[in-house]
Order: C-alpha cells, then structure tokens, then sequence
C-alpha cells in the first residue's frame, strides 16, 4: 500500500491514530473492509501505538481453531529437559501487560472460535483481567488493543454482547491510490526490504502523534451536551456508545492540537464513524447549522478562542479535577501537515448495525456448548477446549498424557511402596513382584501410569447432525393450508436441532425471476427462514433449477468433506408444474422456443438424482392442483418420496 | 495507589489475605459512581446482613457498569479487588488442586481454590451465565451446604466450612440461570441503562473526570480528585460498618413479617427462601437509614429485589420480570405511608 494515501485525512487512518492516543478506544471492529485494508491497518495501528506509547507493541492474530488453551495458557512439556518436567506456556491473551503491548487482530469477527469470542467479551475493556487454570493463576492489567474486521451484512452472527465491547467503529473503504502504476512500481522495489518498512512508515506522523500525545485539551459542557444528541437511548443503547464519541473527539482534538474539545469537534467525531443527529441541537449555538460543513483537520488557529460559557466553565471545575499541566515543546523540524478535509464523499453506513440488523446466531451464543450427539463416539464439531471424561471416547490424548505425567512420580513410589520398599529397590537394584510379575525401578520408572481420572476429552462446538431440506414452490401455495401441513417438519428440524435450507422457488421477493433462490441457515429459529416462508408467489416455476440447488446442497452436506450431517429430510412442496427449462435457470435467458414440458421434465430428471443419494428421506407435500393432479405423484415417485396430501382452503373454511 | 482503608474487623480472615499486584489497578471509585441506586443498596445490604442472606446476581443491559460497581464496592471494603471465578477457569482452581511444579518433585503440595479464598469475603463471578455447568454445579453444592468437600485427585480433605458472598454479574442476551443457582443469590437487581438526559451527562462528566485523575496519577503520581473520591469511599465505609454494628438490634415488627409472608405469596415466589430474605434484607435495609425498626418504606425498598428472582416468570424469561403492574400491586399491598 502506497503511502500516499494513508494520511491523517482519511477517516479510517484518522480513527485508528485517535485509537492510537487513546486507551478507551483501542477495540475497533472495521466494518466491510478487505483483507488487504485490514493488515494495512493493523500495520499502521502497530506502529502508531509503538509511537504513542513507547512500548513493544506485538501483532497476535486469532481465527478459527485457537483453543481455551491457546488463548489464556497451559502446561507443556519443557523442551530440552530430559526429566520431562512442565513449564507454563502462556497464552496469546495472557501477554499484553506493562512494557509489552498485544495487537489482537481479528479477521472475521462471524468467524471466531467461541473460546476467542468469551475471551474477548472478558477481556474487551476489562479494568483486570483473571486467569485461574490448571493450577496456575494470576490477575493482571491487560494492555491490548483489539482491531476486528466484519461485514455488515452479517453482523447478525455476532453476539451484541461482544460487539458492544467495540467501541470504534469505522468504515473499511479501499486505499486506493491514485496512481495504480506507481504504486505497484514502489511494490516491486520495496518487496526485498519488508522488514524494514514498518519502521520507515509515513516518518511525517512522528511528530503529529508525539505532539498530539502531550495535548490534553479541556472537554467543554457544550461538547458533552453535543455527544448525547447523537446516541438514542432506546434500541440498544449503551453508556458506552456515548463516552466512545466523546473519546473520539478528545483525541481527534489531540491529534487537530485544540485546546479545547467543543461542539464542533464531536460533530466531527460522529461524522468520522458515521452517527448523525437524532435530535435537534438545542444545545449549542442555534446559529450553528447541524451538520458542519466539511471540518479542516489541520492543527486548528481558532481553536483557542473558542470559549465555552462562564456557567459551563463553573461545572467542568468543580466535576473534572485539575488539569495537568505539562510543557509543550514545539519540535526543531515542524511539519505542517496538508490542509486536507476528511475524505467523506460516500456516506458513512450506521455504526451500530446489530441494532437493526435481523438475528442469525443461535440464542445464547456464547455459552459453552452442549453435548447433543446421538452417538458419542462422533465428535465432529471444531475443538474448543477439553473437558474432564468419564468414557475413553473422543480422548484428547495429549492432554490426557500431560494430566497424566503430573502425579507418575508419586504414582510410581506409591506403587511400589506397596509391593516392597521402594528405597530398598533402588538401592539394591533388587525386583519387587507385582501381579505375578518382576518389576525392577528401572522399569517402574520408564512406564506411565494413567488412572482414570487423567482422562480429558475434545470439548467440541456444536455441528448440526441433521438437515431440513425445504423446496418451496411458492407458485402454488395460494389455496392449500401449506402453513399447518409444514408444522411437523418445522418441528422436527427445532428438536433435532437440524440445520436448514430453503429452496424459494418462484418467490415474488426472487431476485432473478427464472432461477431458485437458497437460504441456508444454522437452524429453524433464525428468522430469515421465517421471513423467507412467507414472501408469496412470482410469475415463473424454475423448479428444475430448485430441484438442482437442493441435489447440490445435498451432496455437499452429506459427502463433502468432515460434515457431520448424518441424516437430511427433503420436504418438496409443489404441483410439479416446473415452466423454466434447468438450461433456462442457468444461463438466467429467456427460452426463445415454447417450452412445452421442458421444465417439469428437467425437474423428473433432477428428481431422480436426488433420489440416488442415501441418507436422505423425501416427502412430496401435494397441493392438490385441479390440473395436472398426477404432476405431483410423478415428482414423488422420481425423487422416490412419500407422498402427502396438504388440504385445500375451501375444505378448511367447511371445517370451520 | 495504596490501601488506605482500615482493615474491617467484621473480617478475621482479611490480615491473612495476600494482597495481589491488582491493588494499583485504577478502579472509578465506588463513591463516584452515579446512578445506579439499586445495585449499590443490594451490595450494601449484602454487607451489612449476616451471609446467609446469600449474594447479590446483577443482571443488566451491557454497559450499564455492573462489574465496575462490584469491584469499586470490593475495594472500598475489603481494600482491593474481589476474589474473583473467570469464566476460564478451571476445576482444581475452584476447589483446589496439587501445585504442579511441587508434584513434579514428588512432593504433594496443595493449593486452596478460589472458595476457600474468597471465605467470609466475596466471590465474584463475572458473567456468570457463561461459566461451565460443572463449575456452576460445584458453586451450588457449596452454597447449598455450606461445606466444601474434596475428594479428587487422591485427595480426601476433611470437609471444610466455607462462607463467602456470592456477587454474579450477567448480560440477560446470553441467556439465564437455572432456577437453583437464581436461588442461591439472596437478591437480584435488574439494572436497565440510564435513559434521563441529566443523568447520562453525569455518567459522561465522570469517567471523563476519572480518565483525567488517572492520568493525572501517572504523571505526577497524585490526583486530588482520586484522594476526595478515597475520602468519601472511606466515610461510606464507615457508615457501612455502623449499620453492621446496628444490625442486630434493628426491631422488626409482627406487622412486618406479616407482610413479608403476604408479599411473598402474592408474588409467587418459589421456595421458602422469599420471605426470609425479604424480612432479612429490610433489616439490613433500615440498619442503613440507621432507623431502630423496619417499616413498610423499607419492604417497599427490598421487595424488588428479594422477590423477582423467585417468580416462576423468571424460569421463562431471564429479562426483566418485575413491570409496573408489580410495582402497582406492591404499592397497593404496603400502602402509602
């Protein structure tokens, strides 16, 4: 990335230098940004902090599989150590105190491990953080900052509890140069010296971040005011919302080197992380219009004379206590940075997109999962952790033999103390006999002696063992009591805890009007599914290309890979009146020759290829069409189904 | 920052007590804290009251400064940070366990676990709704008999009297508690976040003012605002410690424990342990308005808290289970006075 276009001018870049100054503000989650943007960030982040603070600032990046004990620490094997004694390995949370910074990065926050997500909810803004683990324990100050990237559209994955402990949120925009050509030019060459470009990063923010590091600039009534008429006190409100945009302006007024931090400065603040008035400003300066026009952030003249009011100056006395008062040495080389406004031409999306966005994850997101497999033998889900066993099933067998080697020198006295002396046996070199058996020490010494209670287990997320499978041909649904007929199913997926897809085909909400939509989801409780159910009927049938989607699905599910989808119910429910050829679908091309019975046949064909995969029970739901009546019996003897009649309106209204 | 707090003579085993590098870790002091009345009555009256009441479970929106609450409280009266149960933590940290580098010099060192600690002090668990079952079970069983018994890893200790205030804080989102473990919190408190205007500026003004004092500290090793805080902290303790001098001879009334029984009836509160812990709680309750006997003020004050936990709502939903129809009926049960 060119350093041309990471300057302080750029909100994200600007952001991450205020996280740089201020500690309330080191949880930063970046909304949709590429990989690419996010290690730029980190990368700077990094080397603002290590200018901020004067500490070794260490980057830990933390994905999918980190486990309980990668996290916080546990016992290992000393290396080298021919006695096999153990040492304490910390844990890549554990670190981060006193002189030592850690940069936890988090790629995908829809991602992460669940041990990671509860380490993080403990240690996000936590005063003090605990460890108490397998003997060992401690408590400590951590000292990290957090950068997290996620997209927008599936911040419904992540617990709002985790992502309330974010307290920056930015928007991810692409850098991008200006000039591709020399920026690939300035790549190439600097590719062999990598290691040495962290340290000749963009050297004219030295002084901007130094100096902006002895401001401490007075926090007006105004500005206060100000910061609680961006927050709403109603959909997920939270008092840390409002101390994040006050933070935010204090160390944007830092880094503007303000004397004062003032109405205007948390409006600039809010505009950084996109927040917009919910209320007018009855606050401030009524002349002052609600948006201010596009902020200079260049070291600010006029900031000085910018008096808050006498009665507002008595307030701020007698709550704040005495600012300090710290020289302010103007550096030998001063720079002026560009007068650059904050690149804001694309509207900046609501920082707090959980509040609006629709739930995906399961309820209770981040507890500790509960063992649901049918057959214990089958753990498939990621390991998060180990756990104390009572069976020899799915061992962790390092973590069994390391429980183990804790009590073998005790364990092997105690043996052979009470088969004979055990001092006596290694001073004589003698053999005790024990089962019928000679054992001499030597022997004694080099076995292992395990006891059932070192048995530890996989602890293990939870994976879905069964699949509901829905095609839903919405074209047919007006007269029949569809609703009632899929109860059952829906039932058995939420007591199964079945993981589920539906097939929309012919949905009025289709996005392509000849092809099968998919919606996959962890369970039936996630409301997409429920919303998806309901959307009504479009013009065209593409069921061929349902049918096709679902035999994909299918296959995944059942035969790819380490899925531990066990059993899938395929519940099919239409007329069988299929009207877009599997060609049409795919291609998305209107046929330009009638279509005769091209689609239904399609959809026979698929049918049958479904109807070939083991593991899967089908059920055909007819509607019972006054045309074509034999149309669904034909799809349920393809796909090799049972068949089950859904009853019609009109006989629901005599019933009544 | 140093312990300044005199040491608290209701505690015989705080002389004992290591203190942790955590003693110099910047804490909003408790006396500072805004808003938030009914969490710091129900810690107080957890202090106050002899512990069988049981603990105090603080179940709250986030942010609402439920774990800060706890450890400014912690400090203030026990002069550093509450024993805390992470939920990283591990069985043989709970109830003890060898100390491994003696083990692996064959020699069987033990190690008391976090409630021993914690004994006739505080347990605090933060997010207590994410702690594993089976540390949860162990908790309970503790809590119900009073007694810690271990026999694990070859050890067979003699079974061990163990008494600490349990302090659980938890975000509802995440899910509930079992009604057993609910059970063994004398008192609940349902904190919703601070929605007046004023109020939430106050909130503003004085982290602002902490961050400053903390800064402050680190620069010039003294903050004024911090010594005043530490100053009110200790008269609060003080005040704390007369009300627990005065405990014992609050008078409760027939009449009161009679509305206690009633109270506890009309709000279906399972087990026996509602009316107690009410009659308990308004005790602590008027010991702390140094009033010489409970009155209906005081029920009206504790109900909420004694009560809600209780309901059979609460197995339903973990969210806030006592509305304005509940206040209505307790209004209309107590009268005015």
């Amino acid at each position: 990335m060119s350093k041309a276009t990471a300057d302080l001018s750029n909100p994200l870049i600007r952001g991450l230098a205020c996280a740089a100054l201020h500690p309330g503000l080191r949880s930063i989650l970046v909304f949709d940004a590429g990989i690419a943007t996010l290690q730029f960030a980190a990368q700077n982040l990094t080397w603002m902090l290590k200018q901020v603070t004067g500490c070794k600032v260490v980057p830990v990046q933390l994905g999918v599989v980190e486990t309980e004990e990668d996290l916080w620490g546990g016992l290992a094997l000393q290396q080298r150590d021919a006695k096999g004694s153990f040492e304490w390995q910390q844990g890549l949370l554990a670190g981060g105190r006193e002189q030592e910074l850690r940069l936890v990065i988090l790629p995908d926050l829809t991602r992460l491990s669940l041990p990671t997500a509860r380490a993080c909810v403990a240690l996000m803004g936590s005063e003090v953080a605990y460890l108490e683990r397998h003997g060992h324990r401690d408590s400590w100050q951590p000292k990290l900052c957090w950068l997290a990237g996620c997209s927008r559209s599936d911040v419904g994955l992540v617990s709002p509890h985790l992502l309330d402990r974010f307290a920056l949120r930015l928007a991810g925009q692409d850098l991008v140069t200006s000039d591709r050509a020399e920026a690939i030019q300035k790549w190439l060459e600097e590719s062999d010296k990598q290691d040495c470009e962290e340290d000749a990063l963009l050297p004219e923010w030295v002084d901007t971040l130094q100096q902006a590091g002895l401001f401490h600039p007075e926090v007006t009534l105004e500005a206060q005011k100000r910061v609680l008429n961006y927050i709403s006190s109603t959909d997920g409100y939270s008092a840390r919302r409002e101390l994040a945009l006050l933070r935010l302006a204090q160390a944007n007024a830092q880094l503007s080197e303000a004397d004062q931090v003032t109405a205007q400065q948390v409006d600039q603040a809010a505009k950084m992380i996109g927040l917009t008035l919910i209320k007018p400003n009855l606050d401030v300066d009524p002349r002052k219009p609600e948006q201010p026009s596009q902020p200079e952030l260049t070291p600010d003249p006029d900031s000085s004379i910018r008096k808050t009011g006498a009665e507002d100056q008595v307030l701020i006395k007698e709550r704040a206590p005495a600012p300090v008062q710290e020289p302010v040495y103007a550096s030998d080389t001063t720079e002026i940075l560009p007068s650059q406004p904050i690149q804001m031409d694309s509207a900046i999306a609501n920082p707090y997109p959980e509040d609006t966005t629709p739930v995906q994850r399961e309820a209770a997101s981040l507890r500790l999962p509960i063992r649901r497999f049918k057959n214990a033998v089958s753990g498939r889900g990621a390991i998060v952790g180990v756990e104390p066993a009572t069976t020899p099933q799915d061992l962790a067998i390092v973590s069994t033999l390391l429980e183990a080697a804790k009590y073998q020198q005790i364990r092997q006295t105690a043996l052979l103390e009470r088969h004979g002396s055990a001092r006596g046996l290694v001073e004589s070199g003698s053999e005790a006999n024990l089962n019928g058996e000679q054992f001499s020490w030597e022997a004694v010494s080099r076995s292992l002696i395990l006891q059932p209670t070192d048995l530890r287990r996989y602890r293990r997320a939870v994976v879905p063992e069964q699949m509901l499978m829905l095609v839903m041909d919405y074209t047919c649904l007006r007269e029949c009591q569809w609703q009632a007929a899929l109860l059952p199913y829906l039932q058995w997926a939420y007591v199964e805890r079945a993981s589920l897809c539906l097939i929309q085909v012919g949905a009025a909400s289709a996005t392509q009007e000849l092809q099968a939509e998919k919606i996959v989801a962890q369970n039936v409780l996630v409301p997409r599914i429920s919303n998806g159910l309901e959307v009504g009927g479009g013009q065209a049938t593409p069921l061929a290309h349902g049918l096709d989607l679902a035999l994909q699905t299918l296959r995944h599910a059942l035969q790819h890979g380490r899925s531990a989808v066990r059993q899938a119910v395929l519940v099919v429910v239409s007329d069988g009146r299929g009207n877009v050829p599997l060609k049409a679908s795919q291609m998305n091309q209107k046929p330009e020759k009638p279509v005769n019975r091209q689609g239904i046949e399609d959809a026979l064909q698929v049918a049958q290829q479904i109807a070939d995969l083991k593991q899967v029970e089908a059920v055909v739901l007819n509607p019972q069409p006054k045309y074509y009546a034999d149309l669904p019996v034909k799809l349920a003897q393809a796909l090799g189904a049972k068949i089950a009649a859904i009853p019609s309106l009109r006989d629901w209204e005599v019933d009544e | 920052m140093t312990r300044v707090l005199k040491p608290d003579p209701y505690n015989p085993y705080l002389s004992d007590m290591p203190v942790n590098d955590t003693s110099t870790i910047p804490i909003l002091p408790y006396s500072q804290i805004v808003s938030q009345e009914q969490i710091k009555l129900a810690l107080e009256i957890a202090y106050v009251a002899p512990q069988r009441l049981g603990g105090v479970l603080i179940s709250g929106q986030r942010g609402t400064g439920k774990s800060t609450a706890v450890r400014a409280f912690a400090r203030m009266v026990y002069g550093q940070l509450p024993v805390t149960l992470p939920i990283n933590a591990t069985e043989d940290r709970v109830v003890g366990g060898w100390k491994i580098d003696a083990l692996m010099r064959s020699e069987p060192d033990w190690q008391d676990g976090l409630l021993v600690e914690a004994n006739g002090r505080l347990l605090y668990v933060d997010e207590v709704n994410l702690l594993d079952d089976h540390i949860v079970n162990i908790i309970l069983d503790v809590t119900s008999t009073g007694v810690l018994v271990v026999q694990r890893e070859g050890q067979n200790k003699q079974p061990e009297r163990v008494a600490f205030t349990l302090v659980g804080t938890m975000n509802p989102e995440e899910g509930g508690l079992r009604p057993q473990l609910l059970d063994r919190f004398g008192l609940m408190v349902s904190v919703a976040a601070e929605t007046d205007v004023e109020k939430r500026l106050a909130i503003l003004q004085n982290v602002l003012a902490f961050d400053q004092a903390v800064s402050a500290l680190e620069q010039t090793g003294a903050s004024d605002w911090l010594d005043r805080a530490r100053q009110q902290d200790q008269e609060n303790l003080e005040k704390l410690q007369q009300a627990k001098e005065r405990f014992n001879s609050v008078e409760v009334p027939p009449e009161i424990l009679g509305l206690c029984i009633k109270l506890s009836g009309e709000f279906q509160a399972e087990g026996n342990r509602g009316d107690y812990i009410l009659a308990m709680a308004a005790k602590a309750c008027a010991a702390l308005e140094g009033a010489s006997q409970v009155t209906r003020s005081h029920l009206k004050m504790v109900a909420p808290l004694a009560l809600q936990h209780r309901r059979p709502q609460m197995a339903q939903s973990s969210q806030e289970v006592w509305n304005d129809q509940d206040r209505e009926t307790l209004d209309q049960l107590l009268g005015s006075e």
